[in-house]
């Protein structure tokens, strides 16, 4: 079982939280007239990484926050947790 | 019988306290100490088990876990343990234990016609011989199961208790010999949380059984006093008994600690599984001897040298009277000088190395022990028990000299015992000077301390826990004292070891005594073309068994290596996987048994529905009412009277279950109007309007009521299984992509309890109750009015779910049960009748009124569901964008629609398939299926509900159903609403 | 007056005991809870209405002889005080937060209080619950939400060692079974 650093409530359980995929993917913008490969792509098409992966994590059983990780897919090591809103820390080496 | 094999002196065993045991029907005799091994041993008990596929006799071969002969199975009736290792069961009064694997008996076995014809059954036996003919593997498989294995199941529930227990370490240590001793201490005085846990009933590991002293006193005091100072640290936690199984992410490990057993009556729990999160872990898992391939290595008698060590020292066993020792290393003179010591007569000292310059063996040959150098055992008599061995030149070994004994006590060097390290994903290295694996690059949040990282001397072992210890404390944050000094001298060993295997002479040369794999299964593996290590371990079966190679890995390894041509290192070594040792389902399971599975939600009405007979459904963690039959009713005719009472009278339905959403700020309205793709921004204050939601790929997502309280506060229902991944969806939202929206969430499915009346005499039991004006003009459909109902402060809403005058009655949840009580008893007169989520269904389904889940799947689109009237045309909403992709629309996509069987009184059933034509040539297309389906007692026939394709062209049509049990049924194909399409009714 | 009926009086049992004692299960019934939840002017503003600064640091609490405000979130709290005291801090705090965006909310009836006591309260929840409740990570000050066995809870030391469990109405019955089920090699006693 996980331990995931919630950037508010520290570390915690594993389930405790709700996974929430890839973090980061944005929404066309004028998502109305984007076209149907952009909104598929947005909709469907996720990262799927060896090695660190910036993934959304919810603390559903805690503060209810969502929040990004950046998990290493193989090890499974967290090198950090960020806010939304925080700026993107760099993947380690 | 006595226990003619018990030392007149020594051991760690209380003499005072004889315990008795069976065995094998058998009365025998131990002391308080003992394990069940050693209670044999000291009954002279070698043979105790038939070995896996040849039933070949087997004796008692080592001193823990890595057992892999004597697997017994213990206890009677449901409390029957099958394949406990004798070497791991502690004795009590009155154990009971029986052998396993043999018919009749285990002197006389019929399985053992099985190492006959052994010549016959070599790796892959199985493979070559049962492929044909094809289904008979069914036949064989049960033959061979029969025959071969191992303990049988206990076929009634298990009456023990088994725990759970999370536990938080700054420092855990695994292990309680010498370096795990220390560097608790050192962690513990530093003042960190530790936790240290070891098998054993006794700390001390190996201490318990050395000669030599640590700080000038005998080993074993050092020992109680390290304990008792452990034990008056209030951050330490010691564990006996325990076995670390192992090592998950982020500093997880999964411990399981036995009982101290009772001799009458139940234990209050068997077993408890310890879930630790540790900062840091130490490893002071010491080393596994592991034995010598040789020619008949597998007769009883024949056992790891440092368990015959042990049994002597520590529980004052003589495992034989006249001993051998068969070894490669200097470690073994050791065993062999406390044999002599404990007073067993040494017959010899069978040694392979040619030069033996080291202390101990000149130890031994002062002491006058036969120390026989180059030299190999190459065979050996007796059946079920050792008589003798025969020893030769490893350089001639046609020139044998037998050498009469009745123990051979067998040490071809150590495996550090790497399992949990790599757990944590360690990569061991192999060490050829120790023939042995030993840890390379470190692993997360562990450290590897003594016997454990190679480091076989007393004096090292405790200074590795001392200094690891202390390190582990201070990455944990706390620094230490002076360091902890600890002296041990002892004599210095020859670190030289020998080769793996003695000359051959064409017997028997196990590599995997529980798996019964020899030497030669391993050769022709590879001769088969099974070179690398997975694929010939997977063929023999070798490392396989359930002591997963403890004592015949690296042998393997090194058959590998000889016959690949090959190092060790590059023929490479298989993945340790938890757990380390086998553990039971029971531990696993803890107290997640009966009740305790999952919650069961209850309403606040729940206890009336209970006393008045309901039948309950689970709806996801929670139970609904599904009836409330009366005595000798069936379900269908409950339900029938249920609906029937809510369309002509009045009906009382527990609604408590809706997910509730509280929804406030200035940025509400903008929210409901994103996460609906209907319109709310032109509902009204005192309002409500039926929501439906879709998902960003145009999906029906869930649906509900929403009903707006004031300009910036909205009360929103969802479904009741959707209540908790809506809420999670929108804060989503909320957080993470609209942080411009002022809005804030809370969750109230559980503030408020609410009981729906429903009928058109629902006025007239609610209207005496309350103080809200409930005439239709007053207290229009859709709206909704804050008030008092019995005196309870409530919140009533005038929505329907059934077609029928209907209100939805809302008050804080302490109020729930006298709520209904209230309603039940003013709806006396008007025979009100509670019903419950069968009725429920039958009545929205008359109406065609969808519940997500049913009608919808996550495929479909509002237009599939003839909803697209409703959704806007003008505002942006979640899922907008995808309702024009191609394929969203058009012909091909299903449609909703009603289903009315030819014959009126057929039901179809739930999931059933859709045809266009009674018969078609397979693959059979099919067009839909039902999504809904009952008795409607209204239009007394078979209603359905059914996602057709293209169905809203069909209406008229006649489609078919084939059932699973039964005739292919025709039905036509409707409009989804088969009572009051008008609807007149819902004014009541 | 209705008679009140609070989620578990239909399976306590006060005075009943299943073993020689070692925790004290108590059924708080009710205890006024109010959902606040508000940030940045409002934050302020709420603390005026409540007489003391809500907690900002995460899972903290605060409070004085009436309330104790509960770090629920970055920009939630739960306020818990006497029953029947609930619609007047409701009032309150809606008053003072006329001008912020924000939710008041009365939970009340949402959750259960059970309150565990005793010295083997600890070792009871850490049967079914993986935060660290040592006194030194988990102080009197602390509050934290998070789950015992597959309820989600939040849990509040109490003075004297022990803990107030606030849990969902509908799970209070499951939790309370576990409780009695994780308690009883220590023996526990219901207290009415």
């Amino acid at each position: 079982m996980l331990l995931i650093p919630c950037p508010y409530c520290g570390e915690r359980a594993e389930g405790e939280f709700r996974y929430g995929g890839e973090a980061h993917f944005r929404r066309p913008d004028n998502h109305l007239e984007a076209t149907d490969e952009a909104w598929a792509d947005y909709l469907f098409m996720r990262k799927n990484p060896k090695g660190w992966h910036r993934e959304r994590w919810m603390h559903l059983a805690g503060c209810r926050r969502w929040f990004y990780v950046v998990r290493h897919t193989i090890t499974h090591k967290i090198a950090t947790a960020y806010k939304v809103g925080d700026a993107h820390p760099d993947l380690p080496a | 019988m006595s226990q003619d094999f018990r030392l007149a002196q020594g051991g760690r065993i209380d003499r005072e306290k004889p315990l008795r045991f069976l065995f094998d029907g058998h009365a025998y005799e131990g002391f308080a100490g003992d394990t069940l091994a050693s209670a044999m041993l000291a009954n002279g008990i070698h043979l105790v088990s038939r070995s896996f596929k040849y039933h070949r006799p087997r004796g008692i071969y080592g001193l823990g876990v890595e057992e892999p002969n004597a697997l017994v199975e213990t206890g009677i009736g449901a409390g029957i343990e099958p394949n406990a290792r004798a070497t791991t069961v502690e004795l009590a009064d009155g154990l009971i234990a029986n052998s396993q694997n043999r018919w009749p008996s285990l002197r006389f076995d019929l399985g053992a016609v099985a190492d006959l014809a052994s010549p016959l059954l070599s790796a892959g036996f199985y493979y070559k011989t049962f492929m044909s003919p094809a289904g008979g593997w069914k036949i064989y498989e049960w033959l061979i199961r029969r025959a071969a294995g191992v303990g049988h199941a206990p076929e009634l529930p298990d009456p023990d208790r088994y725990e759970h227990s999370y536990a938080h370490a700054d420092v855990l240590v695994v292990g309680a010999g010498p370096a795990g001793l220390a560097a608790a201490l050192a962690a513990g005085r530093a003042g960190a949380r530790v936790m240290l846990v070891d098998d054993q009933v006794e700390p001390g590991g190996q201490l318990l059984n050395t000669p030599y002293a640590i700080n000038g006193r005998p080993a074993p005091e050092w020992v109680a006093e390290a304990t008792a100072e452990l034990d008056r640290l209030p951050d330490v936690r010691r564990l006996a008994r325990t076995l670390a199984l192992g090592v998950y992410d982020h500093g997880y490990v999964a411990c399981v600690e036995r009982a101290i057993p009772v001799s009458q009556g139940r234990v209050r729990w068997r077993e408890r599984l310890w879930r630790v999160r540790a900062k840091e872990i130490v490893v002071a898992t010491g080393a596994i001897e592991r034995a010598i391939i040789f020619d008949g290595n597998d007769r009883p008698g024949t056992m790891l040298a440092s368990a015959a060590r042990a049994y002597a020292v520590r529980y004052g066993v003589a495992a034989g009277q006249r001993a051998v020792v068969f070894a490669n290393n200097d470690d073994a003179y050791r065993t062999a000088l406390d044999l002599a010591n404990a007073g067993v007569e040494v017959a010899a000292v069978v040694d392979l190395r040619h030069d033996l310059s080291g202390a101990l063996p000149g130890m031994a040959r002062e002491r006058g022990l036969r120390v026989l150098a180059g030299h190999g055992i190459v065979g050996g008599r007796g059946r079920t028990r050792i008589k003798a061995v025969e020893a030769a030149p490893v350089d001639d070994p046609s020139n044998r000299q037998v050498i009469e004994c009745d123990l051979l006590a067998v040490s071809g060097g150590w495996n550090p015992a790497l399992h949990l390290y790599a757990h944590a994903g360690g990569k061991a290295a192999y060490d050829s000077g120790l023939a042995a694996f030993v840890p390379g690059a470190p692993a997360e949040r562990m450290t590897i301390a003594g016997a454990a990282a190679g480091r076989f001397q007393l004096a090292d072992c405790l200074a590795d826990g001392a200094r690891l210890g202390a390190e582990a404390a201070r990455r944990a944050g706390f620094s230490a004292g002076p360091a902890l000094v600890l002296d041990a001298p002892e004599p210095e060993p020859d670190s030289r070891i020998g080769p793996v295997a003695s000359p051959s002479r064409g017997g028997k040369r196990f590599v995997d005594l529980h798996n019964d794999v020899t030497e030669a299964d391993l050769r022709l593996a590879v001769t088969e073309g099974y070179r690398s290590v997975e694929h010939a371990k997977r063929y023999t079966t070798w490392g396989m068994g359930p002591d997963q190679g403890k004592t015949g890995n690296i042998l393997g390894l090194n058959v590998l290596s000889d016959a690949l041509g090959q190092p060790v290192p590059q023929v490479g070594t298989t993945t340790f996987r938890p757990p380390y040792h086998p553990v039971s389902f029971g531990a696993l399971a803890g107290r997640e048994t009966g009740d305790l599975v999952v919650p069961t939600r209850k309403t606040p009405m729940d206890s009336w529905h209970a006393e008045a007979g309901a039948l309950f459904e689970p709806v996801g963690q929670w139970r609904r009412a599904k009836a409330y039959p009366k005595p000798g009713e069936s379900l269908h005719a409950a339900a029938d009277r249920e609906v029937r009472a809510a369309r002509e009278g009045v009906g009382l339905f527990d609604a408590s279950t809706l997910g509730k959403i509280d929804m406030s700020g200035p940025g509400a309205e903008t929210l409901i109007e994103r996460v609906y793709c209907n319109n709310f921004a032109s509902l009204k204050p005192g309002h409500a309007r039926y929501g439906l939601m879709l998902g960003e790929d145009g999906m029906v997502k869930d649906d509900g009521v929403t009903a707006r309280l004031g300009p910036d506060h909205f009360h929103m229902t969802t479904t009741t299984g959707g209540a908790a991944g809506v809420y999670v969806w929108i804060e989503d939202w909320l957080q993470t992509e609209w942080l411009d929206l002022e809005v804030f969430l809370t969750s109230v499915t559980e503030q408020w309890a609410v009981a729906t009346l429903s009928g058109p005499k629902a006025r007239q039991v609610l209207g005496p109750l309350t103080d809200v004006d409930l005439s239709a003009a007053a207290f229009p459909f859709m709206s909704f009015r804050e008030g008092r109902v019995a005196g309870m402060p409530a919140r009533i809403f005038r929505v329907s779910f059934s077609g029928d005058l209907s209100y939805e009655i809302n008050v804080p949840a302490r109020h729930g049960l006298a709520l209904w009580q209230a309603l039940m008893e003013s709806g006396r007169p008007h025979g009100i009748t509670p019903y419950g989520t069968e009725a429920l269904h039958i009545l929205r389904a008359e109406k065609g009124y969808i519940v997500v889940g049913h009608e919808t799947d996550g495929t479909i689109t509002p237009a599939d569901l003839g909803m697209e009237a409703m959704v806007s045309k003008k505002k942006d909403f979640l899922g907008r964008r995808s309702l024009v992709r191609s394929g969203m629309s058009g012909p091909g996509r299903k449609h909703l629609v009603g289903l009315m069987t030819k014959d009126p009184a057929r039901v179809l059933p739930m999931g059933a398939q859709i045809l266009e034509r009674p018969s078609e040539a397979r693959p059979v297309p099919m067009i839909g299926h039902v999504t809904s389906s009952y008795h409607s007692p209204t239009m007394k026939r078979g209603i359905a509900m059914a996602l057709v394709k293209n169905g809203r062209a069909r209406m008229g049509d006649t489609v078919y159903l084939p059932l699973l049990d039964g005739p292919t049924v025709a039905a036509e194909v409707v409009k989804p609403v088969f009572y009051d399409p008008e609807g007149a009714r819902r004014d009541g | 007056m209705t008679v009140e009926c609070a989620p578990l009086d239909n399976v306590v049992r006060p005075g009943e005991t299943n073993g020689p004692s070692g925790i004290a299960l108590t059924d708080r019934r009710f205890v006024g809870q109010v959902n606040l939840r508000v940030r940045g002017s409002g934050l302020t503003a709420a603390g005026h209405a409540l007489g003391y600064a809500l907690p900002m640091a995460a899972n903290t609490t605060a409070g004085d002889a009436t309330s104790r405000a509960c770090w629920l979130g970055p920009d939630e709290w739960l306020i818990v005080c006497d029953d029947g005291k609930q619609a007047e801090l409701i009032q309150q705090l809606s008053a003072a937060l006329a001008i912020d965006p924000n939710a008041v909310t009365d939970v009340t009836d949402a959750r259960a209080v059970l309150r565990i006591a005793g010295a083997c309260a600890r070792p009871v929840l850490a049967k079914g619950c993986t935060l660290d409740l040592h006194p030194r990570v988990f102080g009197a000050d602390r509050v934290a939400q998070s789950l015992i066995a597959r309820a989600q809870v939040m849990i509040l030391p109490i003075e004297g060692g022990g803990y107030d469990l606030f849990v969902a109405r509908s799970f209070a019955g499951y939790l309370w079974d576990w409780l009695l089920d994780a308690g009883a090699e220590y023996g526990i006693r219901v207290e009415g």
